[in-house]
């Protein structure tokens, strides 16, 4: 009984003893972390996808209050988080465009270049003699981008091309950073139009190799009363900020390479890109 | 395995296949074929930046004219292999990287004739270090043991290194090609003046030439050209690959040791393979350019395997038709079985300074790759003591910082592990991939 008490008693006052000294040390020692990066952490999606550039959503938050990213920089929290966290930190927010992958490859029909048995990753693929794919600038089909999709917002049609789910699509970017032909676009939703096509071959030789190449005719050059699509290094590059998809370059493309995804859009419950 | 060890010299690790396909072309000797019609020579034939072509659309050029010049002082300069008329100047896949590079198209007259003060012979008994040198750059010659280093940037080591030894390369470790035997046997005294030529421009006294135990002949045969000079010993290696890369054969020769991310400089090594000692001479002596190699046409595809006497930029079906194309090939590749690269097209593979061989294959048996077995038989092989298996499992999940912390850069890509890998895991290809990959990640920063 008295070991049991002594026990008891030497153990109370050593907690307190420690009690105390801890006690001391928090004040002391203390860390002073802003509260806002706590308050901002817990408003992100807790997706860590890396899209903002940081280490994960709390590298994000502590980012935004030391002044080293943008409180727009998370995609995938949309207007809504950007919107809370431009509250936390006291600026304001004026809104900002949803923003979707777009897969700037429509070939069909192509006949590989060779047989390729390597690794399944379009990356791998790539580096072997330059892609086995008989366009150059083509999709590969090996589904990366699928893959590096954290938001399952994509999958590999039965054409071997990647389609985006728009609804789910979060405009993180992974799919673009992945793909190593860079044929994937982060535009905003806005922008219907888009030169399905990356092929930087000369017109002839284009065509030869795909169906729905462009061809670089200048067509859509021409009847763009807006200035905003040139043909450049063999291939119709659009500007963005001047486009206003009213779609009168579609209706020329000869190759139908330009895609207009008003309908679609409009249409669908689920917003496939076709 | 054997128990006794060899006497021979060599380096930890390393496979050798029983049958190693060099009998089809021990015996043919160095032949040359027609002139190609056309040529076409990409501007990036060497490691470093691609060379710029200097001639345009519709130019007449010599044979030996330079054609390309070397941009930046890693680079080497381009040269006509033929004479006639440029007719065009287009973008033309590599036939290593695949990836689309301009080359010069020229249209052979049949004339054949050198640019002027070319192919004169001189006097090299009083060139200085620095004449070698330079006639060794404007002969734009490279590595030819594949690697497609520009030689002249391997002999300018820098100013607080010195070189004490010269290894001259005579391994020819790759199985299936016999291009640096049959210009060993043919050309003992040229690639002998060759090395001295080196060894005099890098100011070093001593070199090793080191050759595998399966070409006696060619050892009998340098003993004999060297035995008057003692500073140039002849060694004897076993019959292994990668017996010939840079890190094994100074190992062999010279029991140094260096890291895998190292150069031999840093052991006081230069190495230099013969073809490239051949070039140097013909270079020096006669003031040749890089225009001509031998190659090894080799392969169950092909009815008579030939060592060919080839114009640079040659096409590929040519050779293989010269060497009797059978119709059911179905792998065409550039260099040996082991470290080459499958060709994609065989209507536009042309042949590049580094190509030291053609392997044409019929029926390749195919694998389906599966999980590894961890049997450790690709960490026995590895020469450079990595662990590939380990590497190719984290390639394969793309962990790539996973990667770098074992080591991926130190792989030289020699297919060792690929090979004995029972389970016939891709490990070089993901190896590529992932450096690739990490390249790529440091090119952003």
């Amino acid at each position: 009984m008295e070991l049991v008490l002594g026990a008891t008693i030497t153990l109370v006052i050593l907690g307190m003893i420690f009690g105390v000294g801890l006690a001391i040390a928090s004040d002391k020692f203390a860390v002073k972390v802003d509260p806002r990066i706590d308050s901002i952490n817990e408003i992100l999606p807790g997706a860590n996808c890396g899209a903002c550039g940081q280490p994960g959503c709390s590298g994000f938050a502590q980012a935004v209050v030391e002044g080293k990213a943008l409180v727009t920089g998370c995609t995938v929290g949309q207007n809504e988080v950007a919107e809370l966290t431009a509250s936390i930190m006291g600026v304001k927010f004026e809104g900002r465009e949803r923003a979707v992958a777009v897969v700037m490859c429509h070939a069909r029909g192509i006949k590989n270049k060779f047989v390729y048995h390597g690794v399944k990753d379009c990356r791998a693929a790539h580096i072997v003699g330059g892609g086995f794919f008989g366009c150059d600038y083509g999709c590969l089909g090996l589904g990366t981008c699928v893959e590096a999709c954290k938001f399952e917002a994509m999958y590999m049609g039965k054409d071997n091309l990647p389609r985006v789910i728009e609804e789910r699509c979060t405009a993180c970017g992974k799919c673009a950073a992945v793909c190593p032909r860079k044929l994937i676009s982060i535009v905003p939703t806005s922008k219907m139009v888009h030169v399905r096509c990356k092929s930087l071959d000369k017109g002839a030789v284009a065509k030869k190799i795909c169906q729905d190449s462009c061809i670089a005719c200048k067509q859509c050059e021409k009847i763009c009363p807006y200035d905003a699509i040139h043909v450049q290094n063999n291939l119709a590059v659009i500007d963005y900020p001047k486009c206003t998809s009213c779609g009168k370059c579609v209706e020329v493309c000869p190759n139908h390479t330009i895609i207009n995804f008003a309908r679609e859009r409009s249409l669908a419950k689920h917003t496939l890109t076709v | 395995m054997t128990l006794v060890k060899s006497q021979l010299k060599t380096f930890l690790g390393g496979i050798h296949p029983a049958e190693d396909g060099k009998i089809l072309t021990l015996g043919k000797q160095m032949t040359a074929i027609p002139l190609p019609r056309t040529v076409y020579l990409v501007m990036s034939q060497h490691i470093g930046a691609p060379a710029k072509p200097v001639v345009k659309k519709g130019d007449f050029v010599k044979k030996g004219q330079m054609i390309g010049d070397a941009q930046g002082f890693i680079s080497a300069h381009v040269h006509a292999s033929v004479s006639g008329k440029v007719v065009d100047v287009v973008p033309w896949p590599h036939p290593v990287t695949g990836i689309k590079c301009p080359a010069v198209v020229i249209e052979n007259s049949g004339e054949d004739v050198w640019m002027e003060d070319m192919n004169v012979a001189a006097d090299t008994d009083n060139l200085s270090p620095e004449e070698i040198r330079h006639s060794i750059q404007s002969a734009g010659i490279v590595g030819l043991g594949g690697a497609t280093f520009p030689t002249h940037v391997k002999l300018t080591p820098p100013k607080d290194r010195s070189i004490d030894t010269m290894v001259l390369n005579g391994a020819e470790c790759e199985p299936f090609l016999t291009c640096d035997y049959r210009l060993m046997l043919d050309k003992p005294h040229e690639i002998i003046e060759g090395l001295k030529l080196i060894m005099r421009c890098i100011g070093c006294k001593k070199a090793h030439i080191g050759i595998e135990e399966n070409k006696r002949d060619v050892y009998n045969l340098f003993k004999d050209t060297v035995a008057k000079d003692p500073n140039i010993k002849v060694d004897l290696m076993e019959v292994k690959y990668p017996q010939g890369a840079e890190h094994q054969l100074i190992k062999a020769l010279l029991n140094r040791e260096f890291k895998p991310t190292q150069l031999p400089l840093e052991v006081g090594v230069v190495v230099v393979n013969v073809g490239t000692a051949f070039a140097v001479y013909e270079a020096v002596k006669f003031s040749r350019p890089l225009i001509e190699r031998i190659v090894t046409v080799t392969g169950n595809g092909v009815k008579d395997p030939q060592n060919f006497l080839v114009r640079v930029g040659t096409p590929v079906r040519q050779l293989l038709e010269a060497a009797k194309l059978t119709p059911d090939v179905n792998k065409i590749i550039f260099g040996g079985p082991m470290m080459g690269i499958a060709q994609g097209n065989i209507d536009t593979a042309v042949t590049i300074k580094g190509t030291g061989g053609i392997l044409a294959l019929r029926e390749t048996q195919q694998w389906e790759s599966r999980a590894c077995i961890r049997c450790g038989r690709c960490v026995d092989s590895c020469p450079y003591g990595l662990n590939p298996s380990e590497l190719s499992i984290v390639c394969e999940a793309k962990e790539f910082d996973l990667a770098l912390d074992n080591n991926v850069m130190e792989c030289k890509e020699c297919g060792c592990c690929s090979y004995v890998c029972p389970a016939k895991r891709p490990i070089v290809h993901l190896i590529k991939f992932a450096k690739s990959e990490i390249a790529k990640r440091k090119a952003k920063g």
